[in-house]
């Protein structure tokens, strides 16, 4: 078999009379065992995957090809077309130690079924009257290497598990997505139990009345309201991406609250995606997007003293060998406050609402600076969750959500949607629940 | 075929080594497919080319489903997959034939040859077609080609190969983005996206609709997209058995009795028609809906093995490493006898097309999204309006049909994602008039 390099020079030598001169050779393998229960009764299956994927660019065109299997001698490539794409120079890639278990052996059938069955068991303990409707665990690991004509050598490993659990009471369904490194960090019976108080809550929930007070943001939603904000630090370059800009930073040249700092971290010690390089082959690090409530340089962003040249922190990445590498978050999160325990924070609130979940995808004009998203928990009196609140609207200003930012609690969680998104919990003013 | 015909014998000699007990059903999936996009109207690289081949194993033994997938046809992958899925060592190694094809370097490249020609040339007849609209505004367009030959053998069956040929339609503009199928780049089909890139732009400053309860007339693009989450989604045999036994929804009225409704993948155009479905089993012209009753659910053949009720055939498949599950391919509406005056009659809001559907499995709530409209009165199309959106529970939705169209077109309805799994999905379709609905943002 072929060395990275000696199939880069044979693709390049190919591609070379279609006048295609700086190319970049990605090669994965990997493997992944998946587990299911649901309707169609249980399933096991084991994967192997292996690919190839080359992004090549001349002066006037470029082209991105990709393929299953060994990488092999090509008849033919397709004509290049478009713009040219710059592929990066190599820099040099700090300290990386691996993390631990990242060459554990992936789960076996019984170990991963017997989790499955576990959260069956459990949620039935927890909520007898409610049923599993799906429960799918997917452990897998893979191997890559990067190398290309502009000097570019760079290999990883990715080690990850995720756990899709789907859950019903009656005619209302929820569903929980946590991924972990191994599959024994999934607890079975915290699942069950948070599935089960989802969904009394929306059992036995009402809409509630019309109220302005303070918000406590569980995890989850104030997760979803920043998988909403993403546009904002991908894209501050075009129009419309200045235009967000505007409509939410406004007169006061403030973004958020003081107690705001979100960043996206390549090397988040324990993250999932921690990895010494992206999926360019650059070096990962900490970018800060939002510093105490000023917005600072979005994701991928090039440092006027390197224009034409590289990125800050390398932020490209591929979810799998097919796709086009693209600018994306790997660890992007709000700075939880170490000092602040969530419990306190209910605790201190006098009348106000601890929303647990998002019930729905929302509608969020960033541009508009406006949102609603429909949301379910409880209604707080005196600190204590008084009556169980589902299906109602919390709505307002973007800016005003994210300015009224009043405290940031420690309990930082992942959620796996664009890389992994996470958030503490966080105490808000300034928002209406079921307003006209 | 991606084996010579005498292999074909050795190779379901191979599963039934597996599948040893007469309950056992086991298939060899094998699958090529690329797909060439040209994106040369934006950033990034300029063309895209994905090309996949592999095979998976599955064996279905009492209610358990083992499934092992490759990512290449290289000598020993059959093998090991077989073991996988055997899970014992066998006494002695299974024989398999030497594929007639060799690797995707030379099977897919003959196969698959990369020639952007047709692509390149539709959109600057887009263009063209826009300017002749005396409209002029900011998009850039993507155009793809997907290809797909995939081959099922079992035990004792080895259809022929199945290959489907499609094209993919996206266009960006400053107002959103939107998508199409297609299985021709023709003049016609620039024509209709065109009408849909216009209606965006005149549309780009209306008010979102403000609720309105008039009529409500949904073109043939939309009825494709209605018909797909309202009547295929809730009559896929793995949706059904959320609420109770599939079967029982045979005869429940759920829609008005104007309804007739098809699934017929063999009726498909050249290119994309199918004789058998993704488990290798023959396809069926299946009613859906016989005016307005359910008829038969879409089942494969796990769920058909639940109830003699249930026909197989309409197993569908993304990629194998994905089990089949039921859903439609090609849902045909019969036609009514409603000219367009008719559906136009009196004042309500015409709708062309539909952004975006979700049917919720349990409950049966429906909500579909437009991202345009425009006012009609006595025949006439007037202003335009924005953005809106119909939700309800789709039985009241299809209870409300009033009129249905005398012409049917071929559409796409498009990209189907559900659990998932990302499926083309087809309709020939009439405009349909909808009453006593509330549409609104």
């Amino acid at each position: 078999m072929k060395s990275p390099e000696a199939s880069l020079a044979d693709v390049a030598e190919a591609l070379l009379p279609s006048g295609l001169d700086t190319v970049e050779l990605f090669l994965k393998e990997g493997r992944s065992r998946k587990a299911s229960l649901g309707s169609e009764g249980q399933l096991v299956s084991l994967h192997h995957e292996r690919g190839w994927a080359v992004r090549a660019s001349g002066d006037h065109a470029s082209l991105f090809c990709c393929g299953s299997g060994r990488l092999a001698p090509r008849g033919r490539w397709p004509a290049p077309d478009g713009f040219p794409i710059k592929l990066p120079s190599p820099r040099p890639v700090s300290a990386w130690r691996e993390p631990a278990g990242l060459g554990a052996p992936l789960s076996v059938e019984h170990e991963a079924l017997e989790i499955l069955q576990a959260c069956a068991r459990e949620l039935d303990r927890e909520l007898p009257a409610s049923r599993l409707l799906r429960a799918a665990l997917e452990d897998g690991e893979s191997s890559s290497s990067i190398v290309s004509t502009r000097g570019v050598e760079a290999s990883l490993r990715q080690r990850t598990a995720t756990l899709h659990l789907e859950a019903a009471l009656g005619s209302d369904a929820v569903t929980e997505l946590v991924g972990a490194r191994d599959v024994k960090a999934f607890d079975p019976r915290a699942l069950a139990r948070r599935l089960a108080d989802r969904l009394l809550i929306r059992r036995d929930g009402s809409t509630g009345e019309r109220d302005r007070g303070v918000f406590l943001l569980a995890p989850p939603v104030a997760t979803r309201i920043l998988a909403s904000l993403l546009p904002l630090f991908l894209d501050h370059g075009s129009e419309r991406g200045r235009t967000r800009s505007r409509a939410l930073v406004g007169s006061s040249g403030r973004l958020g609250s003081s107690l705001l700092t979100i960043v996206d971290d390549g090397r988040l010690p324990d993250g999932l995606f921690s990895a010494p390089v992206d999926g360019e082959g650059m070096p990962t690090g900490r970018t800060v997007l939002v510093e105490r409530g000023e917005l600072r340089s979005p994701l991928g962003w090039v440092p006027a003293d390197r224009r034409g040249g590289d990125r800050g922190f390398g932020c490209v990445r591929r979810p799998s060998y097919r796709d086009v590498p693209g600018i994306a978050p790997s660890h992007l999160f709000i700075e939880p406050d170490r000092r602040s325990p969530a419990g306190a924070l209910l605790a201190g609130m006098s009348r106000g609402h601890y929303l647990l979940e998002a019930q729905g995808p929302g509608h969020f004009d960033l541009e508009g600076d406006y949102f609603q998203l429909t949301v379910g928990g409880f209604a707080v009196r005196a600190g204590r969750p008084t009556s169980a609140v589902a299906g109602a609207r919390l709505a307002g200003k973007v800016s005003r959500l994210l300015m009224g930012v009043q405290a940031v609690a420690r309990d930082l969680a992942f959620v796996p949607i664009a890389g992994l998104l996470g958030s503490p919990s966080l105490l808000v003013e300034g928002l209406e629940i079921n307003g006209v | 075929m991606f084996f010579s015909e005498s292999d074909a014998g050795a190779l379901g000699r191979c599963l039934a080594q597996i599948a040893d007990s007469r309950s056992d059903a086991i298939d060899l999936f094998l699958e090529q497919k690329e797909e060439l996009e040209l994106r040369s109207e934006e950033p990034g690289p300029g063309v895209v080319e994905r090309l996949d081949e592999g095979l998976a194993v599955r064996l279905v033994r009492d209610g358990h489903t083992y499934l092992a997938a490759r990512d290449d046809f290289e000598k020993g992958t059959l093998e090991s997959a077989l073991r996988e899925v055997a899970r014992v060592s066998p006494a002695t190694p299974y024989r398999v034939p030497e594929w007639a094809d060799s690797p995707m370097s030379e099977a897919a490249e003959a196969r698959f040859e990369p020639e952007l020609q047709e692509l390149a040339e539709f959109p600057p007849l887009v263009r063209r077609l826009v300017r002749e609209r005396l409209s002029a505004f900011e998009f850039r367009l993507r155009v793809g080609r997907f290809r797909r030959s995939i081959q099922v053998v079992g035990r004792r069956l080895v259809p022929g190969e199945e290959s489907e040929t499609f094209f993919s339609l996206g266009a960006s503009t400053p107002w959103g983005r939107l998508g199409a199928l297609t299985h021709n780049l023709g003049e016609a089909t620039a024509v209709r996206l065109v009408d849909r890139l216009v209606g965006r732009f005149h549309a780009r400053a209306s008010e979102h609709l403000p609720t309105c309860a008039g009529p409500l007339v949904l073109g043939a693009a939309a009825t494709a997209v209605l018909l797909h989450e309202a009547v295929a989604h809730a009559l896929e045999a793995d949706t059904l058995i959320l609420s109770g036994r599939p079967e029982a929804a045979i005869g429940v009225p759920v829609g008005s009795p104007l309804l007739d409704v098809v699934d017929s993948p063999g009726d498909l155009p050249r290119g994309l028609a199918r004789e058998t479905d993704d488990e290798g089993l023959p396809v069926l012209r299946r009613w859906l809906l016989q005016r307005g009753r359910v008829s038969q659910p879409l089942a494969d053949r796990f769920y058909a093995g639940l109830s003699s009720h249930l026909l197989p055939g309409a197993a569908r498949r993304s990629s194998r490493h994905l089990p089949p599950v039921p859903r439609s391919t090609h849902l045909e509406m019969v036609v009514g006898s409603s000219g367009r005056q008719d559906l136009l009659a009196g004042a309500g809001v015409y709708l062309p097309e539909i952004s975006r559907g979700r049917l919720d499995p349990l409950s049966g709530e429906l909500v579909v999204e437009f991202p345009y409209g425009r006012r009609f009165r006595s025949g006439e199309l007037l202003d335009w309006v924005g953005a809106s959106a119909l939700r309800g529970k789709a039985s009241d939705i299809l209870s409300a049909v009033e009129a249905v169209g005398s012409q049917a077109e071929f559409e796409g309805a498009g990209w189907c994602a559900k659990a998932g799994q990302l499926l083309p999905v087809w309709a020939t379709c009439p405009g349909i008039r909808l009453g006593g609905l509330e549409v609104g943002r």
